[in-house]
């Protein structure tokens, strides 16, 4: 398919909502498109929940146009309920652990009208996607792993085929292994079943998988933008040096800081340091040289490319730094 | 359409909550096993005590053979037949109930009032009964005799039972004896348990029936909301909090319905005199345990933790015991009071089962009945009422 061609399934413009004089978030505007991963990042308290809660019909006291599913939420409100689905952060307010995967599937399945063969076989369907180990379909929830849990808790969120699916932090609170599983699974479904997704994180590793980004901070979005080209907003198209420095020290950070061709400068390690620089074909050389001419001992150095993460960094701590100027 | 809809996923909850309700089964024990076992424990005593009820204890002073002097005659006579028939009659146990512990003898001992005071403060005896001077000539004479009656009032049931066992007791020597004094009161009781029926489940159902079927509806429901977590979940998908509660409570209104339906079998089996109609007593059980379950949702949903329903649980269990009328009767209650505990189901539900087991009366067919069973009713609409609106005010988050 043609992008041009591609329909919007989530379009938010102008999007202002208010608790009480608590003024949430402010004008946001970001779109997405059917089949693409989106993800809604910021620390703590930015809005990204409250986002959600507006696009899957829960908060009717906005201002702006939302169209979620392809449905105004304004006008049709809980109706957009039929085409969604949701997986909240936590697994205990979510699923009946005192019954079985499928029996859960089953309660869910029916508030959309499946039949209970339908969605049993919709449920199990989706648990092979995710790769549930099949004698535990008939186990009591309360007695699989965290991570079979949670994997059940991502079908219910798809048992009724949503157009749109929302997951509230699907990584928070999980072993780096795991955390790796979930993103697959999700990039699996994504693939397999073409389902939408929202993914609500402030977990930036989250974002590997992401089609596009919001960033959002205090309720207002910084960015938004496909991970690859936030990067590449970056000076040297994202381009970075990575240097290892021997009794690397504050000073020396700051000596490197003050070079005009240097943006930012990163401590990642007791002795490393990542670089941000202007034009870092000509300018990566100038800065080593200086350095050594400066009797600082550079052991390695390496060009590598930003990752997303650091990209937040760099951007959140930018945004510190102009505020506090002004 | 959208009717339509929410009907078939009220159905589709159902499987939920039954499923819900299976899972806890020691409230889904108490609430079909405990009132038919109860009632069988009351049918088994009322039938191994063979419809007596427990002996009053009794000590009997007589003052009768005490001399007394005609002067006219310048004699002292000493009549002493009376009593003596009193008393040996009463230790042939041919007074229902009472019996004869100690006996004392004015004309012997003159402490006896005094001995028999310290055996009814040390709950020896229950009831003093003092037979005066002349009793026997007073007879004899064809003048009222009296007898007097002292039970000991710290207890409510002494001083009923002694009264109307002494009446009884009366109607039996004077009848026996054939004599005529000149005041006899006859009692004969209407709407009494009828001797082929089991008379002390009769009476305890009354209280117990409804206590039973509240109680038991009471902890089948009290957690059912607080306890669900993923209710904010459910509500994600097109299922609407009306739904939810609606399946909550015609779930629970059929186990009810099973529930009311052993308890009036085992009643039958065990001989509860029911002299109304057994459908007029389920109706009237299905009410009071709806009554219960209404309650138990409400608690539920205002309660944030399962210790907090807990709590509320036990407190409005205890007001509804004070003020259910047993221990004071509720026409007795000042007003704030009396507001109270026409809230309560007790008020109704008392007279309703009395009143159809013991007059069969028909609650469509007497108003006072009908709108004791409406009571109830319109109290439960309220509770449903502030239920619906509490759950849909208080905002839970997934
Ligand atoms: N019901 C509410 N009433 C008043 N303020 C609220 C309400 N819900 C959220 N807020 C405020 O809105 C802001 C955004 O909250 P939100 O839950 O969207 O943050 P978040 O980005 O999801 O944070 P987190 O990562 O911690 O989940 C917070 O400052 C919060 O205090
Ligand atoms: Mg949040």
């Amino acid at each position: 398919m043609q992008a041009s061609e591609k329909q919007k399934i989530i379009e938010v413009s102008n999007l202002n909502l208010s608790f009480g004089k608590k003024h949430i978030l402010k004008d946001i505007s970001f779109y997405c498109y059917e089949g693409e991963i989106l993800g809604l990042m910021g620390i703590s308290g930015a809005g990204k929940t409250t986002i959600v809660r507006v696009l899957v019909a829960q908060l009717p006291n906005f201002t702006g146009k939302v169209i979620c599913a392809g449905m105004d939420v304004k006008k049709s409100g809980i109706k957009i309920l039929q085409k969604i689905g949701y997986v909240p952060q936590l697994e205990s307010l979510n699923l009946y652990y005192n019954f079985t995967a499928l029996q859960n599937v089953r309660i869910f399945g029916s508030m959309f009208g499946l039949s209970k063969k339908e969605a049993i076989e919709q449920g199990k369907r989706i648990f092979q996607v995710l790769e549930i180990p099949e004698d535990t379909w008939k186990s009591k929830v309360k007695d699989m792993s965290g991570g079979e849990k949670k994997r059940v808790s991502i079908a219910l969120g798809l048992i009724n085929n949503p157009e749109v699916l929302f997951l509230d932090e699907p990584t928070t609170g999980v072993d780096a292994s795991k955390r790796f599983d979930i993103l697959n699974y999700l990039r699996k479904l994504n693939r397999e079943i073409k389902t939408t997704m929202v993914i609500v994180t402030h977990d930036l590793e989250t974002s590997n998988i992401c089609d596009k980004v919001v960033l959002l901070r205090n309720g207002q979005i910084v960015d938004f933008d496909t991970p690859a080209n936030l990067i590449y907003k970056l000076p040297s198209n994202g381009e970075i040096a990575r240097l290892k420095i021997d009794e690397l020290s504050n000073k020396i950070i700051e000596t490197i800081q003050n070079k005009d061709y240097v943006k930012y400068v990163l401590r990642v390690g007791k002795n490393d340091i990542e670089v941000y620089l202007h034009d870092i074909n000509n300018n990566i050389k100038k800065l080593v040289d200086q350095l050594v001419d400066n009797n600082i001992l550079v052991s390695s150095v390496t060009r590598g490319e930003a990752s997303f993460k650091r990209y937040f960094q760099i951007r959140m701590q930018s945004i510190e730094q102009s505020k506090n100027e002004v | 359409m959208g009717l339509k809809e929410s009907f078939s996923r009220i159905i589709k909850l159902l499987y939920k909550e039954f499923s819900l309700i299976k899972g806890d089964k020691r409230a889904l024990f108490m609430a079909l096993a405990l009132p038919p076992l109860i009632i069988s424990a009351f049918g088994f005593v009322g039938v191994i005590s063979d419809i007596e009820g427990t002996p009053i204890n009794c000590a009997v002073i007589t003052y009768d053979s005490l001399g007394y002097y005609y002067p006219q005659y310048n004699t002292t006579y000493y009549n002493s037949t009376w009593d003596s028939v009193f008393i040996n009659m009463f230790n042939n146990g041919q007074f229902p109930r009472l019996k004869l512990k100690i006996f004392y003898n004015a004309s012997e001992d003159p402490y006896s009032m005094h001995e028999a005071r310290l055996d009814l403060a040390s709950d020896k005896v229950d009831l003093i009964i003092l037979i005066p001077a002349e009793f026997s000539e007073a007879i004899d004479l064809g003048f009222p005799a009296i007898i007097d009656n002292i039970p000991d009032g710290s207890n409510i049931e002494t001083i009923k039972d002694s009264l109307n066992l002494m009446y009884t007791a009366t109607n039996i020597f004077v009848e026996t004896n054939n004599i005529t004094p000149q005041i006899n009161m006859n009692s004969r009781p209407v709407y009494g348990v009828p001797q082929n029926a089991n008379e002390i489940m009769a009476w305890a159902s009354t209280i117990s029936l409804p206590f039973l079927i509240i109680g038991s509806c009471l902890t089948l429901t009290i957690l059912s909301v607080v306890n669900e977590k993923p209710i904010p979940r459910l509500l994600i998908t097109p299922a609407k909090k009306g739904e939810v509660l609606a399946a909550k409570y015609i779930a629970n209104s059929i186990i009810m319905i099973a529930q009311c339906v052993l308890t009036v079998t085992f009643a039958s089996i065990f001989g509860l005199y029911i002299s109304g109609s057994i459908v007029d007593l389920f109706l009237a059980l299905f009410a009071i345990g709806f009554y219960g379950m209404c309650m138990g949702l409400l608690i539920s949903t205002i309660s944030d933790t399962e210790t907090q329903a807990n709590q509320l649980l036990v407190a409005v269990f205890l007001i509804m015991i004070l003020l259910s009328g047993m221990f004071i009767d509720i026409s007795n209650m000042n007003i704030v009071l009396q507001v109270i505990a026409y809230g309560l189901p007790f008020a109704y539900a008392v007279p309703l089962i009395s009143e159809i087991c013991f007059k069969a009366k028909g609650i469509f067919t007497n108003p006072t009945l009908f709108w004791n069973f409406m009571g109830i009713i319109i109290i439960c609409m309220v509770m449903i009422f502030l239920t619906y609106l509490i759950f849909k005010l208080k905002r839970k988050e997934v």
